[in-house]
């Protein structure tokens, strides 16, 4: 089984073209799971509901998972719009690099 | 005939530029959590005036008429609002080219309404003149290219580097938009549509050709990059 962290650090490996940041960096990756099948479950959301790139990161984001993890099975994504992305789960150095705060 | 105009410019364009405005500007300026009440209330305020624009015209009840218009101006004005609340909660603080022209068209829109405002009160048609010179090459066209600079480049980049992420690296959105030659292109408009503001209040033909002159230049830059955009290969 591969933990969180290996599977957040497998994630983030995937950038969104728009911002240039990887999508853990953001926040946008709230969970990851991986059970004794080595099926993953990944928990995420996108930085707007009208993102263009919507299907796009999905696929990115299990394919980083199949790619960085060899031994995984199978890949679950669970887009989620709750609780909402706001910049303050962002990583410092991503408000710091958009000058937000 | 007012019918018509109003529904298209209005009732179509008008609330089709305000509701793609709404999903657009948050989306690349990562604006979160502003409250959305106020493009509602602009939404049934122009609604509303469009539809007393054309009773008026309808059963010849000239007061509908300027009840109409005065709905669709408060209409904008919480529009403006809405906007505002959107800059304000923006996470993104470059000044990007994007950002530029949006501000500047913003800035071109509100001095239309108040000049539409200003005819209302002197009914003098030259300000009417300006207005609509405004809206269209202030406004109008300033919104329109902002988004050549960020739907062409997601769209070439879609097409071109999506197929690649994860085997290659591939390029940020950001790095097909030549910095300097758009800053050039903006400057120069702005430049242009200044100069062509001065030559309206002078009545002046000389200053009027070379503020044409600038808006070409400032264009020229606007397609160039249009051009480096679509032939962008990393």
């Amino acid at each position: 089984m591969y933990t969180k962290e290996e599977i957040f650090k497998a994630v983030s490996t995937v950038n969104d073209p728009e911002v240039g940041f990887n999508l853990v960096e953001m926040g946008l990756i709230y969970d990851a799971v991986c059970d004794e099948k080595m099926s993953v479950i990944v928990t995420m959301t996108l930085s707007t509901k009208a993102c263009p790139l919507h299907q796009l990161i999905v696929q990115w984001v299990e394919e980083a998972v199949l790619r960085e993890l060899p031994k995984v099975e199978f890949v679950e994504i669970n887009l989620v719009w709750e609780p909402q992305w706001n910049i303050s789960m962002a990583d410092e150095n991503v408000k710091a690099k958009l000058g937000g705060f | 005939m007012l019918s018509h105009i109003y529904l298209v410019f209005v009732g179509y364009l008008g609330i089709t530029i305000i509701s793609m405005s709404y999903i657009l500007i948050p989306m690349f300026w990562l604006s979160h959590s502003f409250n959305n009440i106020y493009l509602k209330i602009a939404f049934y305020k122009i609604s509303f005036g469009v539809v007393l624009v054309v009773f008026s015209q309808i059963f010849d009840l000239y007061i509908f008429e300027y009840l109409g218009y005065f709905e669709v101006l408060l209409g904008f004005i919480f529009f403006i609002y809405q906007l505002y609340l959107i800059f304000k909660t923006k996470v993104r603080k470059q000044k990007d080219i994007y950002y530029k022209y949006i501000v500047f068209s913003i800035i071109n829109f509100i001095i239309a309404l108040v000049l539409v405002c200003f005819y209302f009160v002197l009914s003098n048609d030259y300000l009417l003149f300006i207005s609509g010179f405004i809206f269209l090459l202030g406004f109008l066209t300033t919104i329109i290219t902002a988004h050549l600079y960020k739907i062409i480049p997601f769209l070439v980049w879609f097409y071109r580097f999506s197929n690649l992420v994860g085997k290659q690296k591939v390029p940020m959105l950001a790095d097909m938009v030549p910095v300097k030659s758009s800053d050039f292109g903006f400057a120069f408009y702005l430049l242009g549509f200044i100069l062509s503001l001065i030559a309206f209040i002078f009545s002046s033909d000389i200053l009027f050709k070379s503020a044409v002159s600038f808006l070409f230049v400032g264009t020229s830059f606007i397609v160039k990059d249009v051009f480096y955009i679509i032939n962008f290969k990393g």
